[in-house]
């Protein structure tokens, strides 16, 4: 026997110990499966998230009054005027996007007219290029 | 076995102390950097506010590509670069390379300023728009779509609502777009009102963060997710080809981004506990949505391995659409595995070039 041969078919300890890792994370990944997906795992986390999302929205809501606060005694726009302008920019922003449509498409059909010259372009040698358009 | 060919073998595998050197590169690579994505040459053509639309550097001469223009639609929630993943791992460098004249809608990032977007917005503002543009570019009266997951739920809507804006094909991945079997499907769980505060989340952040998306995600598969896609890059960390493809995929999936709030309020309520577009009831500004309206030619493409999107939440459209040329594809693979790897590249992305292909000229 050569000795590739009996590297392959002797005992490898790592390979053994992935084999063995292998099916517990695959027993593992079942159970947890079974348990994420499982009603009282659903009780548990919206009963956790619940006091979590509570503080989280109330922290914010003090934050954003304490700041408005500070913000309009500096003279300065709320938070609240910001994005009410970034609301408007993107409306603004829909009208030039429909105004450069409109302009390509009168560009378009400036072309479009143009195209049924071009045969007679060619019929006069050439020369009616000056009077196009 | 001759000395020579021993001699051979020892030459051809590496020394412990390059092995050794190759996995502390690896390692101080994946957990240092991010890995380069969406790489393929492109311009933005035009933008409303997140929003972009890109058009890809053509690869094949104008006489020799299809005439009409393809257009990539992905999720809200993560960013579209996995269409473009690394090269040779890009369905968007394939399809270049296959003579498409190829156009991505990438809706960005929304901010705080962005909350009240809802779906009714992205169907009836942003994509009509991205499309409108797309047209004047290409030239062509006509398109195809191609929409992927929450993107492919926003290409149905859009195509139902506007039959007659020149849609021509309608690819649809991995569709979200039937609720109604709520124990088949791991969101619809986590999603009932019993659980799940809508409101509460919304006063809490504004718009839903993606880090919650994707712990959402995560969790249909815990270990597999949180453990097991680490555990395989660690006990492959000399294989420097197996670390590269795990460092791209792990760059996208890290940096998710957050969904607007009133379009995951929607996605929420309308779709995943009441299952309007299904029932029929429906509507976005008034506009009611009939999915028999839609009358592009269609490919419905199914993951069969799909735990995000279970296949039959994709299944049923076909039989509600009013196409007259319409087909389902299914294919092995996960949500994401079915568009990326090597697997899609041999098996999914030549099964839709082959149908688009027929459709295009």
């Amino acid at each position: 026997m050569s000795q590739a041969e009996v590297g392959t078919t002797g005992f490898d300890l790592f390979k053994a110990l992935r084999a063995r890792r292998d099916g517990l994370m695959n027993a593992w990944a079942g159970v947890a499966l079974r348990v994420s997906s499982s009603r009282p795992y659903f009780v548990v986390s919206s009963a956790l998230s619940r006091p979590a999302l509570f503080v989280t929205g109330a922290s914010r809501k003090a934050t954003a009054a304490a700041t408005a606060q500070i913000l309009a005694q500096m003279n300065m726009p709320s938070r609240e005027d910001v994005l009410a302008l970034s609301k408007r920019l993107t409306r603004i922003e829909m009208v030039l996007d429909d105004i450069g449509a409109a302009m390509d498409a009168a560009a378009a059909s400036g072309k479009s007219r143009l195209v049924p010259r071009q045969p007679q372009r060619v019929a006069d040698g050439g020369n009616g290029g000056a009077r196009a358009g | 076995m001759t000395m020579a060919t021993t001699n051979a073998t020892a030459a051809a595998s590496p020394s412990i102390y390059e092995r050794l050197s190759t996995i502390g590169s690896n390692l101080l690579k994946i957990t240092t950097t991010k890995a380069p994505i969406g790489r393929t040459p492109r311009q933005a053509i035009w933008t409303l506010n997140k929003a972009t639309l890109y058009r890809y550097t053509p690869v094949v001469p104008a006489k020799k590509r299809h005439p009409v223009p393809l257009l990539l639609v992905f999720a809200l929630m993560n960013r579209s670069s996995i269409l473009d993943l690394r090269p040779g791992n890009s369905f968007v460098e394939y399809m270049l390379a296959q003579g498409y004249d190829l156009y991505l809608l990438d809706w960005g990032s929304p901010g705080p300023e962005d909350s009240e977007l809802g779906i009714a917005d992205y169907v009836l503002e942003y994509l009509p728009r991205a499309i409108r543009k797309l047209k004047t570019v290409s030239g062509s009266e006509t398109f195809s779509l191609l929409g992927w997951c929450i993107g492919a739920l926003l290409s149905t809507l859009y195509a139902s609502l506007r039959p007659d804006d020149g849609l021509k094909n309608l690819i649809l991945l991995t569709a979200p777009l039937d609720f109604s079997n709520k124990e088949a499907i791991g969101f619809s769980q986590m999603a009932d009102a019993r659980y799940l505060d809508v409101d509460r989340m919304l006063q809490a952040y504004g718009n839903m963060p993606g880090e919650m998306i994707d712990y959402g995600a995560k969790m249909l598969k815990p270990v597999e997710n949180f453990v097991g896609s680490t555990v395989r890059v660690l006990d492959n960390l000399d294989d420097t080809k197996l670390v590269d493809s795990w460092h791209a995929m792990n760059t996208w999936v890290t940096d998710g981004i957050p969904m607007a709030g009133a379009t995951w309020r929607q996605l929420i309520v309308d779709f995943y506990r009441e299952n309007r577009l299904m029932r029929g009831t429906l509507s976005l500004r008034g506009e009611k949505v009939d999915l028999f309206s839609l009358r592009a030619n269609l490919l419905d493409v199914i993951a069969e391995a799909d735990h995000i999107t279970p296949p039959c939440q994709s299944e049923t459209v076909i039989a509600r659409v009013g196409s007259a040329d319409k087909e389902v594809l299914r294919v092995p693979g996960g949500h994401i595995g079915v568009m990326v790897g090597s697997g899609a590249a041999k098996l999914t992305w030549p099964k839709i070039e082959a149908w688009l292909s027929a459709r295009s000229d």
